[in-house]
């Protein structure tokens, strides 16, 4: 059930009213049962890795909670780590592996499975609390409040990466549907689905029919398309997040903020403290830091942060392509490291003001960031490759389709300076919020009807379901 | 929650409705005044020349391929091309549907096909047709394709989703084929690098004795497009476009489907001829060609006049009127 289909606008409030009308004490049944229901949407038989996954790290935790030895923990979190790392690598890696082993003239076999949607993002998650229970913080001992802290349907199936440390209490807690809190919810479901619907889903009819010919691109075409692309992969993982974070505050729960205008980025680091923040934060905490962070010299920061990265990269998904991507994204960060003493001597001889020297920073960290997700984007290497030589030939304008540029600049047009106000600093929906209400409700209809008139209607995934 | 609470909420929603309905019938007199543009303004300019004793249906093979000029100059008739750029057979079908339910005095619908439009579904292209719902059963069927989409086109608004932009380009800036007989030809001859182009890879799946079958829901779509006409005495004549092969052989799926296509249409009441590089040796020159799918405008007026040729040895009554 994807969230921008008319099933999920049926479901969301079903589920709210049978939540409002339970007991307290049964909410979290009621959100569990419902949670199995959603995802049963896509594979019921995946369920079963779910309810493994869940399995066992509720029962590692509460081993380690027990455990006093130190050999016996680590066996415990072993157990745990292998047992997600094992799952996630059989239905996400085996075929990928199998693969690259076959060019090496290693024959292993082939395993025709679907992906399980959602399984790298449970398996983090699950992982991760495991880990902070080996570290000291108190395991869960009620297995259904467990349970739905792994499966709550608003962030089971791409994120945000949630701690349990933050997302259980808001969980056991319960509280009643209020009107404020679901009216909030609701405006910033709307706000995803119009960045969904409105803008990433338009750009991407003109991003699939170049990704689709890579080769026979115009450099015009072909640097329209790698824009096209950041501004799409963009709205349309921060619109799920909106509507993840908007569905959950219905029910009471705040879930982590995933982007914080991540193009304002002043450099490749602070893109990644504004990117997929949920995910940069768990590799931060649970693999670049157990690696030594950077308190080990120059080299072995730079080792840290590639192999961080380049994990990263292959979270994404099992191909070359987003190893790659994790990798370039590595080169980005080492360098900035290496190259930051020099820069600012540069910076401080050229006399340039900080306005201008921030405007250019974010100017190379964009199309940095740009670059890294031709690789992302393309299918293999090849077509990224392709992609990348068609800038190279001589200038020809891009093939645009007017009506797709029309629709996405009208949405962008809306978005940018609701972004521009949030990265200044002004909270945009307590202004929308101090309005009288016929304003309030003007927005609201305005939105809407933007999404009904301009969204591309017929519900296409979200590009972070695949991983 | 409070009785205020749901108070405010069903205002709200009173109020969400009334607007959609407003909107929408805002939006239903612009398409009113609509006469270019592929988001509906070339239906609206079709229906407008409902009256025409010939109508063309089709795709841009059939937009740029068919003079109308060509027809009323060979069958006495007039005629008005109403074929659109990357729409198939379900456009055709409730575009004739809608002419057919406001009434039309045509003699004569021709319409161009391709055979892999019988075999790939491509109705949901043809959501140009959402502002016309409930004018014909057979347009809401087709749009209607599950419980879903009949829900969402109870909204008016929504009727007009992605069409909007268009139709307020549209009524500022009308284009070119706002007045013309919607015949807009290919100029220019095609290159080296177009010719020696890729064929298209599409290939429909077989079945064990070797038939490639054409999706149910095309074929009654067909069906029903040549038997609606007929119903009311309008005749019928379904018609294969060339395409520049090359030296490349044509697949054994499209001659399947070339043999097929005559069965339905002779089926339901309709003639049926391929007017393409098989039958048509003289359509094999690429010097009549714009790209590898379509002529250019010498090509347009060899393929118009052989048209005019087919459709008077198919209906040797219509000639001369």
């Amino acid at each position: 059930m994807l969230f921008n289909s008319l099933s999920y606008a049926f479901f969301l409030p079903v589920v709210a009213l049978l939540y409002a009308s339970a007991p307290r004490g049964a909410r979290w049944a009621l959100l569990l049962a419902a949670s199995y229901a959603f995802y049963a949407t896509w594979n019921a038989s995946y369920l079963l890795l779910l309810l493994a996954s869940t399995a066992l790290d509720y029962t590692v935790a509460r081993q380690l909670a027990r455990t006093r030895s130190a050999p016996a923990r680590r066996a415990l979190l072993g157990l745990s780590i292998a047992g997600n790392l094992g799952m996630l690598f059989t239905f996400k890696y085996w075929g990928f592996a199998a693969m690259a082993l076959g060019q090496l003239g290693v024959r292993v076999p082939r395993l025709d499975v679907l992906l399980p949607v959602g399984i790298s993002f449970y398996t983090f998650q699950t992982l991760g609390y495991a880990i902070d229970v080996y570290r000291g913080a108190r395991p869960e001992r009620h297995a259904g409040w467990f349970a739905l802290y792994v499966a709550f349907f608003p962030q089971l199936v791409a994120g945000p990466i949630e701690r349990a440390g933050r997302l259980l209490p808001q969980l056991r807690r319960a509280p009643d549907l209020e009107w404020a809190r679901v009216c909030s919810g609701l405006e910033l479901v709307l706000w995803g689905l119009f960045k969904k619907v409105v803008i990433a889903d338009r750009l991407a009819l003109y991003v699939d029919a170049v990704y689709g010919n890579p080769g026979l691109q115009s450099p015009g075409s072909a640097l329209l398309a790698t824009y096209a692309f950041a501004i799409q992969i963009w709205c349309d993982f921060a619109g799920y997040t909106d509507i993840a974070r908007g569905s959950a505050r219905i029910f009471g729960v705040e879930l982590m903020e995933n982007f914080r205008a991540p193009y304002f980025a002043r450099g490749v680091q602070d893109f990644w403290r504004r990117w997929h923040v949920s995910l940069s934060t768990w590799l931060r905490d649970y693999l670049y830091i157990p690696l030594g962070g950077s308190r080990q010299g120059a080299a072995r920061t730079a080792r840290n942060l590639m192999l961080t990265m380049l994990l990263g990269g292959l979270w994404h998904g099992a191909s070359w392509t987003f190893v790659v991507w994790g990798g370039l994204h590595g080169v980005f960060l080492v360098a900035a490291r290496a190259s930051a003493p020099l820069r600012e001597r540069l910076w401080a001889a050229s006399g340039l003001p900080d306005a201008l020297r921030a405007g250019l920073a974010r100017l190379v960290t964009f199309h940095l960031v740009c670059l890294a997700w031709v690789f992302f984007r393309a299918e293999t290497l090849a077509d990224a490759t392709a992609l990348l030589g068609s800038l190279a030939g001589p200038w020809r304008a891009p093939a645009v389709d007017a009506s797709v540029f029309a629709h996405a600049l009208l949405g962008l047009a809306l978005l940018i300076p609701v972004e521009i106000a949030r990265e200044r600093g002004s909270d945009v929906r307590a202004r929308l919020a101090a309005l009288p209400l016929p304003l309030r409700w003007a927005s609201w209809y305005a939105l809407i009807f933007a999404v009904v008139l301009l969204g591309v209607d017929g519900g296409s995934q979200f590009i972070y379901f695949q991983f | 929650m409070t009785t205020r609470s749901l108070l405010r909420s069903a205002v709200f929603l009173a109020a969400l409705i009334a607007l959609d309905q407003g909107l929408g019938a805002g939006l239903g007199s612009l398409l009113a005044r609509a006469r270019s543009g592929q988001g509906a303004g070339l239906v609206q300019r079709a229906l407008q020349a409902r009256d025409a004793g010939i109508l063309v249906f089709g795709s841009s093979r059939a937009q740029r391929h068919v003079d109308p000029a060509a027809l009323e100059r060979g069958l006495g008739l007039s005629a008005h091309n109403a074929g659109c750029p990357g729409q198939a057979l379900a456009y055709a079908r409730m575009l004739e549907a809608l002419v057919l339910a406001r009434g039309s005095r045509a003699r004569l619908f021709v319409l161009q096909i391709d055979p892999k439009h019988l075999f790939v579904d491509r109705s949901a292209r043809a959501s140009v047709f959402a502002p016309f719902y409930g004018e014909s059963a057979a347009v809401d069927q087709i749009l209607a394709a599950d419980r879903f989409a009949a829900l969402k086109l109870q909204s008016r608004s929504y009727r007009f989703n992605s069409l909007a932009l268009g139709l307020l380009r549209a009524v500022a800036l009308p284009g070119a084929e706002a007045d013309g007989n919607g015949f807009t030809p290919h100029r220019g001859r095609m290159g080296r690098a177009a010719a020696g182009a890729a064929p298209d890879a599409f290939a429909p799946p077989r079945t064990a004795d070797g038939r490639y079958p054409f999706l149910p829901r095309m074929r009654q779509m067909l069906r029903d497009f040549v038997a609606d006409a007929r119903a009311r005495g309008i005749d019928v004549f379904v018609f294969l476009g060339p395409r520049y092969r090359g030296a490349a052989r044509t697949p054994n799926w499209e001659l399947a489907a070339r043999a097929e296509l005559g069965r339905v249409v002779a089926s339901a009441g309709g003639a049926y001829a391929p007017v393409d590089e098989i039958a048509q040796p003289e359509l094999r020159q690429p010097a009549l060609y714009f790209n590898r799918s379509h002529l250019n405008e010498q090509g347009a007026a060899v393929l118009s006049a052989l048209l005019v040729r087919e459709i008077r040895t198919a209906f040797p009554q219509l000639a001369g009127n």
